[in-house]
């Protein structure tokens, strides 16, 4: 895995972005603005802006995952923050006022003076007298801000100063990757081999986890809390990981719809595909074909994971070296309450012609039932997809039932998947038992029987095409 | 004149239909016997149910749809009888079709996999249920030809 992101970091031309987290799900940005009048800098106002991609390097967004909003000048909100914050006055809002409006003084990179030692007097004095600013005007920068606040999913929040963000100034860029690539003070370097490179070189441990899942401070990840002789990584080779990493979150990052939980919170199924391929010539191709193409296989497949739609077109890679030498991982994973990272399973061995063969075989299906999907009101319900998988798993809150354990279910989904995606035999009896359960618990809350037909041939499209998977698999 | 012979066009499509529903469907195809009956069983629910305009009696008879051989032997003649009494002649040319299809049930339960075969006739009995109920409804009365589907 690591060798793989190192592999796929290194085709990269480095720059910030490297380090700072994708966040594609974002559509806003609220720039929290300074002016400096002579020696003065004072808040002007708060302005909403349209996120984009692009400038993402403006905005030098990394995650905290200590808790913050973000580590330097930027931090997220999550949209259960924005509802709280746009609501009536309670303990809560006051609460998340402080720990995501104004709480940019104590962002990790900043919240110590010795840690600002990198930076000029002149920015340092900035700094302190914008966080002052905070202070004095904290109930103008507070109001402004949640005037402004949309209801998206995320918003990010930054500080412009002189109508410039962070990201265009030199000398915050030097010292947020300055900050990023900072090592633990508690941990003493030692002279060791790196885990990528088999370079011997001087480690120490990064301040911040090269890999979103690896929490150095977990006893029962290393005795002593010393990531250095058990996970050693030089400085470079944290940089490609950082880069690799970032470039798989970005463009090879599937979510697959779960059901809701018992507070009626929608949860989801995510995972990485990680590409294998020694060759950087042909890694390069690889990530070309990826970003150019809207229709690559791996494109279509965010669609299969996240709907219920046609998806009649899926190009393979433009170099057929590409094809014959690529192969996948697949990292599964969730996101806890705190938004952490927790991998559920990985799985190897997963080739771009089995993903392809998914597709083909979901087109087989879906005009095979266009008879049937026209009888209904809603036809564009009936294809398959990902989330009528999941649909059958989902069990209603009305009716208690034994073994409705919902880790017990997203495993048994992961299992599916897994099989799909390397193109073992999935066990359709399993599935039918599911399918069957569904349908019983339909029939006991009603007798309808339009609903009734409906789950029933989701439930056919639904087998009939794993049927297929598996004698695709036979034949070959 | 001519509408009797439209009706039986419409009929021997509809029979063509099911054939090619049946020999498409390898899960269906394996239990083509429990199919039948259950697509008779959903023409009966939807008489009964327009009929009595509430749930449909029959649906007492389906235990939850938790089914086995020996009950769903028993619903073919319950069918055509009760489909008699409520003097709905339309059918009969599927139905007795169907009928013909009864001698594709196995004469008894697997000894082994019964809980397979059970689950798998199950879900066949479901699929059948639903088609029957699509049929009565005229909802796949045209032809099985891909059509467009408008988004």
């Amino acid at each position: 895995l690591l060798t793989s992101l190192y592999e796929l970091g290194r085709t990269e031309e480095k720059n910030v972005s490297d380090l700072l987290t994708p966040i594609p799900t974002t559509n806003h940005v609220i720039a929290i603005e300074f002016i400096q009048q002579g020696h003065m800098i004072m808040y002007d106002k708060s302005e909403l802006f349209k996120f984009n991609p692009s400038l993402q390097n403006n905005y030098l967004y990394k995650r905290d995952f200590s808790g913050r909003p973000g580590l330097f000048l930027s931090g997220r909100i999550w949209k259960k923050d924005i509802i709280v914050l746009k609501g009536p006055d309670t303990n809560h809002k006051r609460t998340l006022i402080t720990n995501k409006i104004l709480w940019f003084a104590h962002g990790k990179l900043v919240s110590k003076p010795e840690r600002l030692a990198s930076l000029s007097e002149h920015r340092r004095d900035q700094l302190a007298d914008i966080f002052q600013e905070f202070v004095n005007n904290q109930y103008k920068i507070v109001t402004d801000v949640i005037n402004i606040l949309p209801l998206d999913n995320t918003v990010l929040l930054v500080i412009m100063i002189n109508n410039q963000f962070p990201g265009q100034i030199d000398d915050y860029v030097n010292f947020f990757r300055k900050g990023v690539l900072a090592k633990k003070d508690d941990v003493i370097d030692q002279e060791l081999i790196c885990s990528i490179c088999n370079r011997k070189t001087r480690i120490s441990a990064f301040k911040e986890p090269p890999i979103d899942f690896f929490y150095t401070d977990k006893i029962h990840f290393f005795e002593h809390s010393n990531p250095v002789t058990g996970f050693p990584l030089c400085d470079d080779c944290y940089l490609e990981v950082q880069s690799g990493l970032s470039f798989v979150k970005s463009k090879l990052n599937y979510e697959v719809p779960l059901f809701s939980n018992s507070k009626m919170k929608d949860t989801a199924l995510n995972f990485l595909l990680i590409p294998h391929l020694s060759n950087h010539r042909l890694m390069s191709s690889f990530k070309t074909d990826l970003e150019k193409n809207n229709h690559l296989y791996l494109n279509s497949l965010k669609d299969l994971c996240l709907t219920l739609k046609s998806i009649s077109k899926y190009d393979s890679h433009q170099k057929e070296n590409v094809e014959s030498l690529l192969k996948f991982s697949a990292l599964f994973y969730t996101k806890d309450k705190r938004g952490l990272m927790r991998v559920i399973n990985y799985v190897s061995g997963i080739y771009p012609a089995q993903l392809e063969v998914l597709f083909r075989l979901k087109q087989e299906i879906d005009e095979r039932f266009r008879h049937i999907a026209c009888s209904f009101s809603r036809p564009q319900d009936f294809y398959i997809g990902l989330p009528l998988l999941t649909m059958f798993y989902k069990r209603s809150h009305k009716i208690k039932r034994k073994n409705t354990n919902e880790a017990q279910q997203e495993n048994a989904i992961i299992q599916i998947l897994s099989k799909m995606f390397t193109g073992q035999q999935i066990p359709t009896d399993e599935i039918i038992v599911v399918i069957n359960a569904k349908i019983r618990e339909l029939s006991l809350e009603s007798y309808d029987l339009q609903e009734i037909s409906k789950v029933t041939f989701l439930g056919l499209m639904l087998i009939e095409y794993f049927i297929a998977l598996n004698n695709h698999g036979e034949v070959k | 004149m001519s509408d009797n012979s439209e009706e039986n066009d419409y009929t021997t499509q509809q029979i063509r239909n099911l054939q090619k529903f049946i020999e498409g469907s390898p899960l269906v195809k394996e239990n083509r016997g429990v199919f039948a009956v259950a697509v008779c069983v959903g023409i009966l629910l939807e008489v009964q149910e327009i009929l009595y305009n509430k749930v449909a009696p029959f649906w007492q008879r389906l235990n939850r749809l938790d089914l086995d051989l020996y009950r769903v032997k028993e619903f073919y003649p319950e069918v055509k009888s009760k489909l008699a009494m409520y003097r709905e002649r339309k059918w009969d040319t599927i139905i007795n079709y169907l009928g013909t299809e009864l001698a594709h049930l196995p004469t008894s339960p697997p000894n082994s996999n019964v809980l397979e075969a059970k689950e798998n006739l199950n879900l066949v009995f479901s699929i059948g249920l639903a088609y029957g109920s699509r049929l009565k409804r005229g909802y796949l009365g045209e032809s099985t030809k891909t059509q467009e589907v408008k988004m």
